[in-house]
């Protein structure tokens, strides 16, 4: 009994909250979205940061977790956006049924890219992934009979669950909630699974990893197949949620560019990171816009880039674990 | 019975030179061979190739019975056979404890086991009050002794160890060398490369010695350490009768 | 006649190519950084010169002499400031580091200059020689030679001058260059400013060939991603080589199959490269990167 005490006590911190914490974090989410009804503007932005912070998660559970520095995930949020938006428009299939397609969709081609760019090292492996996503940019933008080119989709608006359209905006809420979930327990998982340390090993150190017997070619495929369905899904609800997607941005760098910045600012490697960086960048967007009304598109960006700069620097390991040494002695999370 | 490894002509060539030419041994089962030679000649190239980290040009590796030549490394430690790395190669991000339960999930069906098993291997080595340590300030001694822990996690049958003694101080040695007497009553066969000398000669029974990428001399102990081209070219600073 | 057209159109742009992934296969040999700012400074020296021209009526050859020193200066500014910080971490560190710092730059200009499309009109902008039914565009023809005659220079540079000299044994490895005595930051720091003043060159021969706006540098910086894979990273005479085998396909495959796909050959020649002989088809070995 006392062992369990204390370590419940010793996982006391932000990264891991105790049973109370989860309760109280569960119940704080649920109501959210109820006060903030007569907020619309809040409450779009909130769904906008659970957004962000499930494809930053996704992201995180390969270039966290596993170290690879995807730096074209884009590729995969337009995947997952271009197939529920297409199987929608064209043969009116549901999005909770595009949604599903679109990851299916995605981690193939994870598998795909995990197969080919397996011996790649270092550089290499991100400046392939930008090379693909910019492929599919230019496949999107070309393909008009499929795509209607650069004009992008739009998505009819007709409410109803099966539609993934609601007049309200709290159901968006709970579904990105949700999709955000996803990352977060697996993330969770990661951590106390026997995949998960072959995971963190093969990041650390390949050869030592293949010394003990880790398969480490199919880890790495597995977590990018993993890492690209999940952040499809966050594309198809960003098109459902948007209701118009175009392929500059779908598959823009700066997409790919936003899931690595939220990552790194909450910390690699750990489940909470993403959500807490999703939130800060978000937060700080929000609140620019308030501030500088016209020229916002620019300053926004730069703050992006500026953040990025400035976490590599001083913060490298991300706030998550920054706070959680600041405020408990011993060790943080890693 | 079949020998526990047998390497038959195993030959890598590097443009050209050739850093292992036309090597053959065999290990029993129970046995602690030594490998020596100077710098370059091919030690560490001939664990690679063994473990699966290079590609042979020629020769072959028998297993248990089984050809592994051109496998990959993590096929063959699954069948049993692992090895540490001269310049040591820790999981950074994971402290002391987490680095021995990955190797430890290798042979064990759920996290709980491996963690008691981690547990155990760092009692076995001594390094059980560290186990709650980032690696990033660890000192080398104990670096070596993880690298160790890691590869004996796996529960291999035939263990390569690779200089775990380099750049240890003398008490550190000495602790060491306790560790792999142990190791080796587990009833754990080893291949050690190493260059302390007084080391090797006191743990291994058979030495191996490579000059050139070639095996130069191969046999006990006692008579390759009075080899008189041996002595001559590797071991003159060692007192013969210094050895058990 | 339409193939020698295109042959002789894809080795001049090809040219400038490879100055521009001279300088960043320079900074990635010396440094091991995939420096994602390099296309960016293209934008910014293209800036420069036009609007020497446009304000002060500077002729754009004559601006070189202004646009390479501020470019170089920018090039260790940039080192120094954040780079040096960033190259002590790790390989993703640098990367990340470099990726903000062009977010910056482009958003920068993007403020102050607006999304237009600015080219300086001169008088050798629409001029063109002519051969027969061959057309070469003047301003081109004179980019590529200026090209030419730079990376002629920094041939000479790095082979006959001591600083040179210790910036290739420092690409070639780095551990012996400290041993030999060299001192790395200086290093890192002249190499960082030469490779950005490259581009700098680069942009300046541009920017009566192109109209500049604040996100031209990311074309440039794929393409040139592209040669310096090709060329093998880190390799110089790759550079150039790759530089004028992308600059001949990229203007064939926009003649064939239309200037919006152009890309999408060269990328996916880029990924065949990555998968098949990712040391490139010049480079003798892989990098030493991620060790």
């Amino acid at each position: 009994m006392m062992n369990v005490m204390t370590e419940v006590k010793k996982q006391r911190n932000f990264a891991y909250p105790s049973a109370r914490g989860y309760g109280a974090a569960a119940l704080l989410l649920t109501l959210l979205p109820f006060l903030l009804q007569n907020q619309l503007y809040y409450l779009d932005t909130l769904i906008l940061a659970l957004l962000w912070a499930s494809a930053a998660g996704a992201w995180n559970l390969a270039g966290g977790y596993g170290g690879l520095l995807s730096l074209g995930h884009a590729a995969f949020f337009g995947i997952g956006a271009y197939t529920s938006s297409l199987l929608f428009v064209k043969l009116n299939v549901s999005p909770w049924l595009g949604m599903v397609a679109g990851a299916v969709l995605a981690g193939l081609m994870g598998w795909f890219i995990g197969m080919i760019t397996l011996r790649m090292k270092g550089p290499f492996f991100g400046l392939a992934t930008i090379a693909i996503s910019e492929v599919l940019m230019i496949t999107a933008v070309n393909w008009t009979e499929l795509t209607q080119g650069s004009q992008g989709v739009n998505i009819p608006y007709k409410p109803g669950f099966v539609n993934m359209a609601f007049d309200s905006k709290i159901p968006y809420y709970f579904i990105a909630l949700a999709i955000c979930l996803v990352p977060y327990l697996l993330a969770r998982w990661l951590k106390e699974s026997k995949f998960g340390y072959e995971l963190m090993a093969v990041r650390d150190n390949e050869a030592a990893a293949q010394a003990l017997g880790i398969h480490t070619v199919r880890v790495k495929v597995v977590i990018i197949a993993v890492s690209s369905s999940i952040t499809a899904m966050a594309g198809a609800f960003y098109a459902q949620y948007v209701t118009v997607i175009e392929p500059y941005h779908e598959f823009s760098f700066s997409v790919s560019i936003q899931m690595v910045l939220m990552a790194m600012i909450g910390g690699l490697g750990t489940a909470s990171g993403p959500i807490f960086g999703s939130l800060v960048v978000t937060g700080l967007d929000t609140f620019l816009r308030d501030v500088f009304q016209g020229a916002q598109g620019g300053i926004q960006a730069m703050m992006y880039g500026s953040l990025l700069v400035l976490v590599v620097l001083f913060v490298p390991e991300g706030l998550i674990p920054w706070f959680t040494r600041r405020f408990r002695s011993g060790k943080g999370e890693k | 019975m079949a020998p526990l490894l047998t390497v038959e002509h195993l030959t890598k060539r590097f443009g050209g030179l050739t850093a292992v030419n036309d090597v053959s041994f065999t290990v029993e089962e129970g046995d602690f061979l030594g490998i020596i030679g100077p710098n370059g000649a091919g030690k560490t190239t001939l664990f690679n190739l063994i473990t699966g980290f290079l590609p042979p040009d020629a020769g072959e590796v028998r297993f248990k019975d089984q050809p592994i030549t051109g496998w990959k490394a993590y096929k063959i430690s699954r069948l049993g056979m692992t090895r540490t790395f001269q310049i040591t190669k820790p999981f950074g991000h994971l402290d002391v404890k987490e680095n021995v339960v990955v190797a430890a999930l290798q042979t064990s069906s759920t996290l709980r086991e491996a963690r008691e098993r981690a547990e155990g291997v760092l009692r076995f080595v001594g390094l059980e009050s560290y186990r709650d340590r980032s690696i990033t300030h660890l000192p080398m001694g104990l670096k070596k002794k993880l690298e160790l822990a890691k590869a004996l996690a796996t529960r291999p049958s035939l263990l390569f160890l690779d200089e775990v003694m380099g750049g240890l101080a003398s008490d550190e040695v000495q602790d060491m060398m306790e560790v792999l007497r142990k190791v080796r009553e587990s009833g754990v066969t080893l291949i050690m490369i190493e260059h302390v000398l007084q080391a090797i000669t006191q743990l291994s029974e058979r030495l191996l010695v490579l000059h050139h990428g070639a095996k130069l001399a191969h046999g006990s102990t006692r008579e390759v350490i009075r080899d008189p081209e041996v002595v001559e070219a590797y071991l003159g600073e060692v007192d013969p009768d210094a050895v058990h | 006649m339409i193939f020698l057209q295109l042959l002789i159109s894809g080795i001049l742009i090809g040219g400038v190519y490879a100055l521009i992934s001279l300088g960043l296969t320079l900074i990635f040999g010396v440094m091991r950084i995939v420096n994602f700012v390099h296309g960016d400074m293209l934008m910014v020296a293209m800036y420069l010169s036009y609007w020497l021209f446009t304000l002060y009526s500077v002729e754009l050859y004559t601006g070189l002499f202004l646009v390479i020193p501020v470019l170089a200066a920018l090039g260790a500014l940039i080192y120094w400031g954040v780079i040096r910080f960033a190259i002590r971490r790790s390989h993703e560190a640098s990367i990340l580091a470099t990726i903000g710092i062009s977010i910056v730059i482009q958003n920068a200009a993007l403020l102050l200059w607006s999304s237009d499309y600015r080219s300086v009109h001169n008088e050798w902008a629409t001029h063109s020689l002519q051969w027969g039914d061959l057309r070469i565009s003047a301003p081109l023809l004179i980019a590529f030679i200026g090209a030419l005659l730079v990376t002629g220079l920094v041939f000479a540079f790095l082979h006959y001058t001591y600083l040179g000299k210790a910036i290739r044994a420092a690409s070639m490895d780095r551990f012996a260059a400290i041993l030999m005595g060299v001192n790395p930051q200086r290093i890192f720091t002249v190499s960082f400013a030469i490779g950005t003043a490259l581009v700098g060159v680069a942009g300046a021969l541009l920017s009566s060939v192109y109209a500049v706006h604040p996100t031209l540098g990311t074309q440039f910086l794929l393409i040139s991603f592209v040669v310096v894979v090709l060329g093998g990273l880190g390799s110089l005479r790759g550079a150039i080589l790759g530089g004028l085998l992308i600059g001949v396909v990229e203007t064939v495959s926009a003649y064939f199959i239309g200037a919006s796909m152009k890309q999408l050959v060269y990328l996916l020649l880029f990924l065949v490269i990555l998968i098949v002989k990712p040391a490139g088809l010049f480079g003798k070995r892989i990098p030493e990167v991620n060790q």
